[in-house]
């Protein structure tokens, strides 16, 4: 049998649980998965070994353990050395490991509602499944996202750990730039007490410096793949949305945006974009929001077999100025106001279309996970808004995380429509 | 004054209790509590707001759309929530009515309250434009009005709650907390002083002072009309409504106005910023310890018998409330039911089903 499947196999298995809480089966699939495999990146080989060192040390609980929500901002988890641990992304994983529905079950008989997110859903009960390592802190942000706050109040009671919320408002403006400020230098105090580590501005330029070289081979990267044909496709961007939540700040990180940025670039300067993958940009797109997780063949459909290309992901946009370490927490709430998510639906709107002109794209898929009131709260409006400016627009109905709520055949016929519609305007 | 008899003045409609109403008062507007309107579903906003959104947001929009509230001058919504979020972008691109976007903190901290002071700066300029200047006389007469009201709303609490409110308004405390939330102050002052008065007189000719029934805590989200008449009207449980149309609204902190050479705006903005996060706490605010102290105080105080949880559909909020209130539930061994809405009532029958039936047990 496929090393791959016998590993997914064993997983499901009763020892399931105990191998995904045993350091050493990251570790395993470190030196023997990652190694062996193929990767049509070297970047993503190294970020799928950076993600399963982090998950290894998680479970090994020898430094302190964060618990992370989404948005949080990690440069705060490496500015105190502390190991990060995002149990949203992990619901992500047990998706993509076939373990989700499982874990769905359990959370409807915990009393979840069954309308709530199912990275939620699947986190709630993964927590109280022990499937998660322990936690020291847990540290949330309300931006974008209702649910997660209330997911780590939740944890943060049965695991009886310091919980730091990051309330961050509506609106950019002086006062709410303060607001965060103060609060994230509050955290960075309370952490400073509970880890005996002082936050020396020494550390603060360390971190900062390495958050910011990311932000600029990312920077690299969007103006590489708005060339066309774009030297990457959809399905290999949308894996590093893992950067994007817990990379921020991480020492490896520039390296592995750095590594990607010189490999588009030879694909670039090679011109062998078209001679490698044939004419795969029929239709160029934007992808708003995130993929299923638990299966790829919605991705696959569009790009393989209708020839689109996902040329750009909303989740992997730079919309933050860089970080100045003279001002850590000021700077660091300026990120985080700045996303384009907060405030009137005008400020994603404005995003998006300044990307559909650089990324010179044909229309934009809005993926609908079903449980995000953020953002698909807002697809109906975007929709609307796009559509006056003659933007083509999708909003696909889905779950990122629940393979069996949304059939693939409605999926399906609703990407074949809208393709049909994109063959016509282009004809 | 019910609620349609205050068309005579300039509406401004609010939805969230973190709303400072003496603002919207001060500019010269009525301030007045937007809720479900439509005991039918909210089908013609499909186009607009998404499926998974609350259903109080879309029940309103479809409000709008069939003209329910043409007579509003205004709208100020809160930041409560991503669907109110959703729901402002929809409104601000088709209505005519002027929207603000109020934005309120979730944290009750000092840092907070600073934060929310200049908001509400920021509102009152708004305001300003739109109605009134909010200069410091106006301020204060606002303010002073709706201190009275909390006041005497909370008199009226403490003298048998809901045993009393139900004498006077049909769906008790709700009713008299959705009374409250839309109507002219003044006059709705008058009216609850005459109540008291009442009441005062009545319990000293009677010698009854006491409520013999049982408590009944109705929590989660915002009910729908049919759940709560439907509560109203048991005589063996008195109904106390832990949730934003209830309870949460109906005990705001009686804050000291600033006097003399202290007073100035900057100062009564930061003393109604502190009076409303100081509020019971909703499940929005970040403080599960504050929520669960609060949860505590009730169900000890009032010595609750039962508990109908009331989750809104498509609400985050309400949901892990839920899984909080549930612990303490189990702990203090207090029987519960847990009941689904939209917030129609088209489900009302088999709602009533359910409630008579554990009630009846109860019993």
């Amino acid at each position: 049998m496929n090393p791959h499947k016998l590993f997914r196999e064993k997983l499901k298995s009763k020892l399931g649980r105990k191998l995904l809480a045993s350091p050493g089966t990251y570790k395993l699939a470190r030196d023997v998965f990652v190694k062996k495999s193929s990767f049509s990146f070297e970047a993503r080989k190294k970020m799928t070994a950076m993600a399963l060192d982090q998950a290894a040390e998680a479970y090994h609980q020898k430094k302190p353990v964060a618990w992370t929500s989404a948005f949080f901002p990690s440069e705060m988890v490496y500015l105190f050395d502390l190991v990060p641990f995002a149990p949203e992304a992990a619901a992500g994983t047990l998706a993509s490991l076939d373990l989700a529905s499982d874990l769905l079950k359990q959370s409807d008989q915990m009393g979840i509602a069954s309308d709530s997110c199912s990275f939620h859903r699947c986190a709630t009960a993964g927590t109280a499944l022990e499937y998660f390592p322990l936690p020291d802190f847990l540290m949330a942000s309300s931006h974008l996202c209702d649910g997660a706050p209330r997911l780590f109040q939740y944890m943060a009671r049965r695991y009886e750990k310091p919980l730091y919320l990051l309330d961050v408002p509506y609106r950019e403006n002086e006062g709410s730039l303060k607001y965060v400020a103060d609060q994230l230098a509050k955290i960075a105090h309370y952490l400073e007490q509970e880890t005996g580590q002082k936050l020396t501005g020494e550390r603060i330029e360390k971190v900062f410096k390495q958050s910011n070289l990311a932000r600029q081979y990312q920077l690299e990267i969007s103006r590489i793949r708005q060339q066309v044909p774009s030297p990457m496709n959809g399905e290999e961007g949308l894996s590093y949305v893992y950067l994007t939540l817990l990379g921020q700040g991480h020492p490896e990180a520039p390296d592995i945006y750095r590594t990607l940025t010189d490999e588009l670039q030879e694909i670039v300067n090679n011109n062998a974009v078209k001679s490698a993958r044939g004419d795969k940009e029929r239709f160029r797109l934007i992808w708003m929001h995130l993929r299923p997780y638990h299966s790829p063949e919605m991705i696959n459909y569009l790009e393989n077999e209708l020839n689109h290309k996902i040329v750009a992901e909303e989740m992997n946009h730079v919309y933050w100025p860089p970080l100045d370490p003279e001002k850590p927490f000021f700077s660091l709430a300026r990120k985080i106001l700045s996303h384009p998510g907060l405030g009137p639906i005008a400020r994603r709107l404005e995003t998006i279309e300044k990307m559909v002109r650089d990324y010179q794209t044909h229309a934009v898929i809005h993926f609908s996970h079903w449980g995000c009131r953020q953002s698909v709260g807002g697809a109906l409006t975007m929709k609307k808004l796009l559509q006056k400016k003659g933007i083509p627009f999708l909003a696909l109905d889905g779950d990122c995380i629940d393979g069996t709520s949304f059939p693939w055949g409605q999926a399906l016929t609703r990407i074949e429509g809208f393709h049909e519609v994109l063959e016509q305007l282009h004809a | 004054m019910d609620r349609e008899a205050a068309t005579d003045y300039k509406k401004v409609g609010w939805f969230c209790t973190y709303t400072p109403e003496e603002l919207i008062h001060a500019a010269g507007f009525v301030p007045y509590r937007l809720l479900p309107h439509s005991p039918t579903g909210s089908g013609n906003v499909e186009d607009a707001l998404a499926a998974n959104l609350c259903p109080y947001p879309r029940k309103i929009l479809s409000d709008m759309r069939r003209g329910v509230y043409n007579d509003l001058h205004g709208m100020v919504i809160a930041n409560s929530c991503n669907a109110m979020s959703h729901l402002y972008n929809v409104l601000k691109m088709e209505s005519d009515h002027f929207i603000y976007m109020l934005d309120i903190p979730r944290k009750q901290d000092e840092n907070a309250i600073e934060y929310f002071s200049r908001e509400l700066e920021l509102l009152a300029d708004y305001l300003g434009a739109k109605g009134k200047p909010l200069t410091l006389g106006r301020l204060k007469r606002s303010s002073e009005t709706y201190r009275q009201k909390n006041e005497l709303l909370q008199k009226l609490i403490a003298q048998n709650g809901q045993f009393n409110a139900r004498t006077h308004f049909q769906a008790g405390l709700s009713g008299l907390a959705i009374e409250a939330a839309s109507s002219a102050p003044e006059a709705f002052n008058r009216k609850l002083e005459r109540i008291l008065t009442e009441e005062q007189s009545r319990d000293k000719q009677s010698g009854e002072g006491e409520n013999k029934t049982s408590a009944l805590l109705l929590a989660g989200g915002l009910p729908p009309h049919g759940l709560t008449e439907m509560l109203a009207g048991h005589q063996e449980f008195s109904v106390y409504p832990e949730n934003c149309s209830g309870l949460r609204y109906l005990q705001k902190p009686l804050p000291s106005l600033p006097k003399g050479e202290n007073s100035s705006p900057e100062k009564i903005f930061a003393m109604i910023a502190r009076s409303y996060l100081e509020k019971p706490p909703c499940p929005r605010v970040f403080n599960s310890q504050s929520r669960e102290y609060y949860y505590r105080r009730l169900l000890d105080d009032l010595q609750v018998r039962a508990v109908i949880y009331h989750d809104l559909l498509f609400c985050d909020m309400c949901h892990y409330d839920y899984l909080l209130l549930k612990d303490l539930m189990e702990e203090k061994d207090i029987p519960h039911l847990k009941v689904k809405t939209e917030l129609g009532e088209e489900d009302m029958g088999q709602l009533k089903t359910r409630v008579e039936a554990f009630l009846e047990i109860l019993e």
